[in-house]
């Protein structure tokens, strides 16, 4: 559970690892059931759609106005996105 | 005016029989009342709302010709993006997020004269089948403010219900449009996947997720799917195919109608009230001169398995933006505290407890050792499914019908302690969004078997893009069907 947990990016204290223990537990068993059925040799379906993809073509198209990307983020500093330290000594996990 | 249609209140403004400004007061007013009362929505935009509908009464004034939405009030769910208000898919993670743009759907609406006067209240990034678990509350059904009115387009059919708006926004990504609108007893469409842009929906699960309308009467449904229907460069999965007018003809019935009925719609997953409601609506289709076929179609058995594998890894990927740095809340930093540790603490605080499971199930279904087991293996039933939806279509059945919901609207907090037991709620739901087909869900009874009276759905299954054709079926089903209009007994004072 921990290790995915931190795979997720989640931080789960340990009465809540017991209880999602348990619940997926429950739901892993029941979801083993693909595992029974006869697909041999079955091609995955991982998109329903049988277009051919279309490429966008390349040109300059609208963008969102200067800054508002930033003024969806928590913490911003002028038009930029305001993170903790990444690199050097106390960051470089992520 | 209350239960006026959604083709009525445009056809009545562009008359100049009732002003745009009249029909969006009351709206906003009883959705400000009941609305909140039922805490179906969570936001209403007044201001924005007046605003355009004082517009159009004056453009209508000057001799303009109205859209065919020429007023018609809309909720539209919080996961769709819309410019004004915000765009909290009722998580703590996105609480105040505003969006710098509006979803195509919604830019659609509005330019067919459609008018947003608010956001409706949803299962938390779309991901429930019930309503209860936004972060905002739990929504109340209509019929019976004790039980849930499904979800996770709970507020929009809710609100519906009510008769606040004749049309709302939902999503569907395995259920989440039909099984709320079942449960609050009116009409819910899921398109065909690609049929309606997804430009503007925050991702759950990209290769199911489907923008529907929840209306109360199909001809409404067919209004709304023709005006968001359509190419849109913006998704790179919208559909460029040639698709009908779902208006035109709506009225015509399909020539030898054939319905065919996988064996399971009359199993012993059925509650004794959702099973009558379903015989008696294939009735209602044998009086209609239809003809009824049994389907054997194995791979349902294992679709709600191979949906939460699907959904759930597809979720674990799109919700890995939500990391507190780009978007939303951001958990108090720590001295010297790692990017990684501020981005774990972030997501747990912002996150609830059934997208955490989610997230979790998807990230353990795709992780190394187990991808090919779980992932590929419900991927491949997936294909099967598929296969077997063709062959049942190639072998003449028009639609496929099966009741949208094993029983009627159970109680809020039933499901409680037991996610799988609410998992195994969407179990006729979700093999459309496996195989990309559209559905739809129609009031076909009423049930006091617990006591209060609760609707109950019927779905109609057809190939893809033959959504008119889906519409048409389901017109006929409603034309002979008592229960067209149901209303709620019980609408609480606002």
């Amino acid at each position: 559970m921990r290790k995915v947990a931190r795979l997720a990016r989640l931080d789960p204290d340990d009465a809540r690892v017991e209880s999602l223990r348990a619940e997926l537990s429950a739901v892993i068993g029941y979801v083993a059931r693909v595992r029974a059925v006869d697909a041999a040799g079955v091609e995955p379906l991982v998109h329903v759609s049988d277009e051919p993809a279309h490429l966008a073509e390349d040109a300059p198209g609208p963008t969102l106005p200067e800054g508002s990307a930033a003024a969806m983020a928590p913490e911003s500093f002028g038009p930029y996105v305001k993170v903790p330290k990444v690199l050097g000594d106390e960051g470089g996990g992520a | 005016m209350e239960r006026r249609g959604a083709h009525q209140i445009a056809a009545d403004v562009a008359s100049g029989s009732i002003s745009a400004a009249a029909v969006i007061d009351e709206a906003l007013s009883s959705a400000r009342g009941i609305g909140r009362s039922l805490n179906a929505v969570l936001e209403t935009f007044d201001d924005h709302a007046m605003e355009r509908a004082r517009a159009l009464d004056a453009a209508r004034e000057r001799g303009e010709t109205p859209g065919p939405l020429a007023g018609v009030p809309v909720l539209v769910k919080d996961n769709i993006c819309t410019s004004v208000g915000r765009t909290t898919c009722a998580s703590r993670m996105l609480e105040h997020y505003t969006s710098p743009f509006d979803a195509t759907a919604v830019a659609r609406l509005e330019a067919a004269g459609a008018i947003v006067i608010g956001k409706s209240n949803l299962d938390e990034f779309a991901m429930g089948g019930s309503g209860e678990h936004s972060a905002f509350g739990p929504t109340k059904n209509p019929w019976d403010l004790s039980r849930v009115p499904g979800g996770s387009s709970s507020g929009s059919a809710a609100a519906v219900a009510a008769g606040i708006v004749p049309m709302a926004l939902g999503s569907d990504t395995g259920g989440s449009v039909r099984q709320p609108a079942a449960f609050c007893g009116v009409v819910g469409l899921k398109p065909t996947y690609g049929l309606v842009s997804r430009l503007g929906l925050v991702a759950f699960a990209s290769s199911l997720d489907q923008i529907g309308p929840i209306t109360r009467t199909v001809r409404d449904a067919a209004l709304a799917l023709r005006v968001i229907a359509g190419h849109d460069p913006g998704d790179a999965t919208s559909s460029r195919r040639h698709h009908p007018d779902p208006l035109e003809g709506l009225d015509h019935r399909v020539h030898h109608l054939t319905v065919g009925v996988p064996r399971q719609a009359r199993g012993e997953a059925n509650r004794p009230e959702a099973a009558s409601a379903f015989d008696d609506a294939l009735r209602t289709f044998a009086g209609l001169g239809a003809r009824i076929v049994d389907l054997d179609l194995p791979s349902l058995d294992a679709a709600i398995a191979a949906y939460y594998i699907v959904s759930s890894a597809e979720a674990s990927s799109n919700l890995a933006r939500f990391d507190g740095l780009r978007y939303g809340r951001r958990a108090a930093s720590r001295p010297g505290e790692s990017v990684e540790s501020l981005v774990s603490r972030s997501r747990t605080e912002g996150l609830g407890p059934e997208v955490q499971r989610r997230i979790m199930l998807g990230t353990h279904v795709l992780s190394a050792g187990y991808a090919d087991a779980y992932y590929a293996n419900a991927l491949r039933v997936r294909r099967l499914l598929k296969n077997e939806f063709d062959a049942a279509f190639a072998s003449g059945c028009h639609v496929i019908a099966t009741p949208t919901t094993p029983g009627a609207a159970f109680r809020i907090g039933a499901h409680d302690r037991d996610p799988l037991a609410m998992y195994l709620e969407d179990l006729y739901t979700v093999p459309a969004n496996l195989a990309g087909l559209p559905a739809i869900s129609l009031p076909c009874g009423v049930s006091t078997a617990q006591g209060s009276a609760l609707p109950l759905g019927l779905q109609l299954i057809a190939p893809a893009f033959h959504d008119a054709e889906l519409l048409r079926a389901a017109r006929m089903f409603e034309s002979a069907s008592p229960h067209d209009v149901l209303r709620p007994p019980v609408v609480p004072a606002a």
